[in-house]
């Protein structure tokens, strides 16, 4: 692959998405979920460009008005995912012995615990599920495989001269960390981290599949693919077909943009 | 190099197993639908029938309300006909004795269980025992509550003794029968009993692969006739749209499907789509313990108008339902001159205006500085009541109420303003009735209470002539149309999709709650 | 000596862990709030009055404080009692042990071929980087890889249950219980929609990771060398990217277990994924206790397993002081 190519084609793509989901309410105002008894299941015309649902909803304006719902949360789940195995994994991959055996079999305490039960306790704590509580959710589960990773790489930079040299000369944690192991190990959890994010994305949307997601009636890109699914046995292609294919290109666009920043970083590596 | 080797050799293994499967999986399929030979090749052509079910975690109708599986591995003292009238099932005649205030019933003669045992009264007996024993938890309890005694003179013979005249009586006694002798001084809710159910019912239990299926063969001493079909397999299969693509597919010969996916089925010629009726209404509850209607009343009947019911048939259910009006419709009791609450906003606005609630600056209704919101409860798993509080919610925004959907798994009913609820029964009238609307009645959970439909209802269930009860059923659904419990929204069609060749299912028959009791008459049905 | 002493530490370290994971799970599945009695009694729970409820509570033994409820679990977990499942009504190890070889099957195939699939997609793309075929897979890769797995599920229902009408679409085995080829015709499409949703996460990891070692000087040098491109690539590349890739499988395992339940539940395909799923879901505390043990010990053994092994193939993961022993003796 040619490593100085520009995602142009997906970063247009992908900014024109963010874009209408982001003005959604000035695009199409309104609840999103508004049914219109008079149009039901109508297919793409020039009232309702993607058509409607079974209940006379607007495709169009419940993509844009779910897009939001569903990047946020994976933007901001990634985030919160990122943040914590960074700084976790490198105080692994840095520390003694014991302390690091310790770190690693707490996260395996963590990854043992079957997520669902996070997912349910969580919002049978908080009440209703928010894009705010799906993204803590999501974020604290997903953390621990990029720890993991991290740690490892540390692990493998560490020995080198150069840290050694670093430390020799009084560097601190945070400086060593900033400086010398993030730009290493960036490149290497880069993909992670954009795939998290397609992760966190999909992941909402299944939790919806499972009925453990943002609550029923609220729209997301989750719920539109519970609605595809209902329609699989019908003829109304537009519901099948329009919201997977938005929820599709969107990752597949993220993880090539993803991709490039990852070439880009590896650039100055080692 | 060797890493290459044994790199090969790891991808041998599953890649054998990949192609075997594929392999296998043309005849497999091929096979594992009706009219296979069973597993130990056993050369006879067994007619089976699969049918598309939920998964059970227990089989027990004494503890459990919902299972259509009862009517197959279990019968009652009495059963249904196809106009849902009750007639002799395990006892062959039943008297009242207005003055001992008390049923007779005798059993008939020669009634065995699957396994051979005799079923007496004593068997009866237990049943009722069970069920009306609080510490066995059992779902039932409810209306077997004027139940004071049960004796059993003679192996063929009970008496169940009332607290008062209950009408209705013969109709709760369908459920099915127990045999004591398996269940006896053991923990009934534990036991394997409910793995491995015994009954008297028309099929008897083969085997249950755990979430899989429950196989069942035809028990040819079943008292009211000798089943057609050899085998009838319960597969599992939670989804509602896997049900429709397992018919489509050939694994399945009978389901329940949804409104949407029997679309697909209309034209098929390899089909027969049923489109059923139903006992079965949705409405939305209002829990009259809330403070927020003691101190509003009223609104319920001004709401009633607010409610597109036509639109929600149309939407929701795709037009396989009726508008509702009344908890009895579909039964022969049925009082059709009463306030039906035909939609129309204005009347609604008007109705809320006329309660002294004044149009605000926000675009919602207030009086004394308070809005007029409440919200509406509804569980996460019904997707077709979620919906529905959604239209009645768009519906009541629409004219300035500020209506919204709550999604709670768990109900509150006792602090919930409102919720979508849902049941109905095609027997008799009391059934889902007496209960639900009388005061401080077990399944009353809305705490409604007026006191005239209390009194028409407890005469009309001490009435044992229909030309006695029909006069007061009317009434007690007038009056309840003037002091609504509910906004009764609309009564859901079943829809069954068979495979084309399986007769004997009766597609008059009024269903009962979540389209159960299409198997009323399976030892007829044949394919 | 030594290796009696690292035995019994890591023998200790999984005590520990096993008890402190008891802990959490037995303490965050009651901190949420929600009816316990539903699990055992159903839709009857509604009906019961407060004297019900409280019989009940005594009865299943929940109204004790947690605590006194934990010791009571543990002192009979120890003698191998982990109690009733209240969803089921039966022992806890009954239900599980009719469904775990479902699981093992499904997950342990979907895990074995996703590995020996990416191992050779990576490789081939790392060799063929920049052509045709490794852009080619990598844009397929990449749609399928973030496709939600249960979509690609029902697609494959689609196509080969209802239209084809090949393969079953639910269950395990056909009724009745089949034998070894048919059971494996109920594995073909949940394994497949398996492999096909983590493949390329796998597969395009390796491959960058082989690249990166092409890269490395070594590999000039060999070539110079005129050691055969294959063989650069396998013997050398590969090699030095396995503790990458052993850290990886054995990190991907509690995740490859997790990812069954999704796809069990829309094949129907009964298993311990559905199982916890449906115990955390609905509060069957003894179930969810005893599975959650279980799946860690897996985890525990699969990251141990891993950590050993990438410290045995590179010096560079272990740690100082045990360089430091070694040399000085």
């Amino acid at each position: 692959m040619d490593s100085t190519k520009k995602p142009l084609l997906s970063a247009a793509v992908l900014g024109g998405i963010i874009l209408a989901c982001a003005l959604a309410n000035i695009l199409a105002p309104g609840n999103a979920a508004r049914m219109d008894f008079d149009a039901l299941l109508a297919p793409p015309s020039a009232v309702y460009i993607f058509g409607t649902d079974q209940l006379g909803r607007d495709l169009f304006k419940m993509i844009i008005h779910g897009g939001r719902v569903s990047i946020f949360i994976g933007l901001l789940a990634s985030l919160i995912a990122a943040l914590i195995a960074m700084v976790y994994g490198t105080a692994a991959g840095l520390a003694p012995k014991f302390i690091d055996d310790l770190l690693m079999r707490f996260t395996e305490l963590i990854m043992s615990v079957p997520s669902i039960l996070y997912v349910v306790t969580i919002q049978a704590v908080l009440g209703k599920p928010t894009a705010l509580s799906l993204s803590v959710v999501i974020g604290a589960t997903s953390w621990m495989s990029i720890a993991k990773i991290v740690r490892a790489e540390v692990r493998q930079i560490h020995s080198s001269e150069y840290i050694l040299s670093a430390r020799l000369m009084g560097a601190k944690f945070r400086y060593t960390l900033w400086r010398h192991l993030l730009p290493n190990f960036m490149p290497s959890i880069m993909f992670m981290l954009i795939y998290n994010v397609s992760q966190a994305i999909a992941a909402e949307a299944t939790l919806s599949f499972l009925g453990l997601g943002m609550p029923p009636g609220s729209v997301t890109w989750g719920s539109l693919m519970s609605l595809s699914q209902d329609a699989l046995l019908t003829n109304s292609w537009w519901v099948i077909i329009i919201p997977s294919l938005f929820l599709i290109i969107t990752l597949v666009c993220m993880t090539n943009i993803g991709e490039y920043l990852r070439k880009l970083l590896a650039g100055g590596k080692r | 190099m060797k890493i290459f080797k044994q790199a090969l050799r790891l991808l041998m293994v599953p890649a054998l197993i990949f192609t075997l499967a594929a392999c296998a999986g043309n005849t497999q399929a091929q096979q594992s639908t009706g009219g296979s030979p069973t597993p130990d090749g056993a050369p006879a052509e067994l007619t089976t029938l699969i049918y598309g079910s939920g998964d059970y975690s227990a089989i027990n109708p004494a503890l459990y309300e919902h299972g259509e599986i009862n009517s197959l591995l279990f019968l009652g003292l009495t059963a249904h006909d196809k106009d849902n009238n009750v007639v002799p099932g395990l006892a062959s005649e039943w008297t009242w004795d207005s003055e001992a205030m008390a049923y007779t019933f005798t059993l008939r003669d020669g009634l065995t269980f699957h396994d051979g045992a005799p079923l007496t009264s004593a068997d009866v007996k237990f049943t009722f025992e069970a069920i009306m024993d609080e510490a066995n938890g059992s779902e039932n309890i409810s209306n077997y509550e004027d139940i004071v005694s049960i004796d059993t003179p003679d192996g063929k013979t009970v008496v169940f003794t009332l607290s008062a005249p209950n009408a209705a009586m013969p109709d709760y006694l369908t459920m099915g029968i127990l045999p004591k002798n398996l269940l006896e001084g053991k923990d009934i809710v534990e036991d394997d009993f409910n793995r491995n159910p015994v009954g008297a019912g028309p099929y008897k239990f083969v085997a249950w692969d755990m979430g899989q299926s429950i196989t069942m063969e035809k028990f040819d001493e079943f008292c009211l006739g000798k089943p057609k079909i050899d085998r009838i397999i319960f597969k599992i299969v939670e989804d509602y749209n896997a049900r429709a693509l397992q018919l489509k597919s050939g694994e399945l010969d009978l389901a329940q499907v949804t409104p949407k996916d029997a679309e697909e089925f209309k034209s098929k010629e390899d089909f027969d789509l049923y489109a059923m009726d139903t006992a079965d209404y949705r409405g939305i509850m209002y829990n009259f313990g809330n403070a927020f209607w003691q101190e509003n009343p009223g609104l319920p009947a001004a709401f009633s108008y607010a409610v597109d019911r036509e639109a929600i048939v149309r939407s929701v259910l795709l037009g396989q339902g009726q508008t509702a009006y009344s908890p009895m419709q579909k039964s022969e009791y049925s009082n059709s001159n009463i306030e039906k609450y035909d939609y129309s906003p204005e009347t609604a606005k008007i109705e809320i205006e006329a309660l002294g609630w004044t149009m605000g600056a926000d675009g919602y209704y207030q009086k004394d500085g308070k809005q007029l919101a409440f919200a509406i409860s509804a569980r996460p798993s019904d997707q077709v009541r979620v919906d529905m509080a959604n239209i009645c919610v768009q519906n009541l925004q629409d004219i300035g109420v500020n209506a919204s959907v709550e999604i709670n798994e768990r109900t509150d009913w006792s602090g919930q303003q409102a919720f979508l609820v849902g049941w109905g029964s095609p027997f008799d009238p009391d059934d889902h009735t007496f209960k639900v609307f009388g005061t401080d009645k077990s399944a009353n959970y809305s705490s409604y209470s007026n006191a005239r439909v209390d009194e028409l209802l407890t005469q009309a269930r001490s009435r044992f002539d229909k030309a006695e009860r029909l006069p007061l059923y009317e009434e007690f659904q007038a009056e309840l149309a003037k002091d609504p419990a509910y906004t009764f929204i609309a009564y859901i069609d079943a829809m069954y999709v068979t495979r084309k060749g399986i007769t004997g299912i009766t597609a008059d028959t009024v269903l009962g709650h979540h389209g159960v009791g299409i198997f009323w008459n399976v030892w007829e049905w044949s394919k | 000596m030594r290796l009696v002493q690292m035995l019994a530490k890591k023998i200790l370290i999984f005590i520990i862990f096993l008890l402190a994971l008891s802990v959490i799970v037995f303490w965050l599945a009651r901190l949420a709030p929600g009816d316990p009695l539903t699990a055992y009694y159903g839709n009857a729970v509604e009906r019961m009055s407060e004297s019900q409820r409280a019989a009940a509570m005594a009865r299943l033994s929940l109204d004790k404080p947690i605590a006194v409820q934990y010791l009571t679990w543990l002192r009979n977990a120890l003698t191998g009692d982990f109690g009733i499942s209240h969803q089921y009504k039966q022992n806890v190890f009954s239900v599980i042990g009719k469904l775990w070889t479902n699981t093992l099957l499904l997950g342990g195939l979907s895990y074995m071929l996703t590995f020996a699939f990416s191992i050779l997609l990576g490789v081939f793309c790392a060799a063929k980087e920049g052509g045709i075929m490794d852009r080619l897979i990598y844009r397929v890769g990449t749609a399928t890889s973030v496709i939600p797995s249960f979509f690609t599920a029902l697609i494959a229902i689609l196509i080969f249950g209802v239209n084809l009408k090949i393969l079953p679409t639910s269950g395990a085995y056909s009724i009745g219980g089949g034998g070894f080829a048919d059971r494996a015709a109920h594995l073909v499409l949940p394994i497949l929609v398996m492999v096909l949703s983590h493949l390329w996460y796998y597969a395009y990891m390796i491959r960058n990771r082989v690249i990166e070692e092409l890269r490395q000087d070594y590999v000039l040098l060999l070539q110079v060398k005129r050691i055969s491109g294959v063989r650069i690539l396998l013997r050398h590349c590969l090699r030095n990217a396995l503790p990458m890739l052993i850290t990886i499988m054995a990190v991907s395992v509690p995740h490859i277990i997790a990812g069954t339940y999704v796809i069990e539940t829309v094949f129907g395909y009964p298993g311990i994924g559905t199982l916890t799923f449906e115990s955390a879901r609905y509060r069957d505390y003894n179930m969810l206790s005893a599975l959650t043990l279980l799946t860690g010990i897996i985890v525990l053994l699969s990251n141990m397993t891993g950590q050993a092994l990438s410290e045995l193939l590179d010096p560079r993961m272990r740690h100082e002081d045990v360089v430091k022993e070694g040399s000085g003796g």
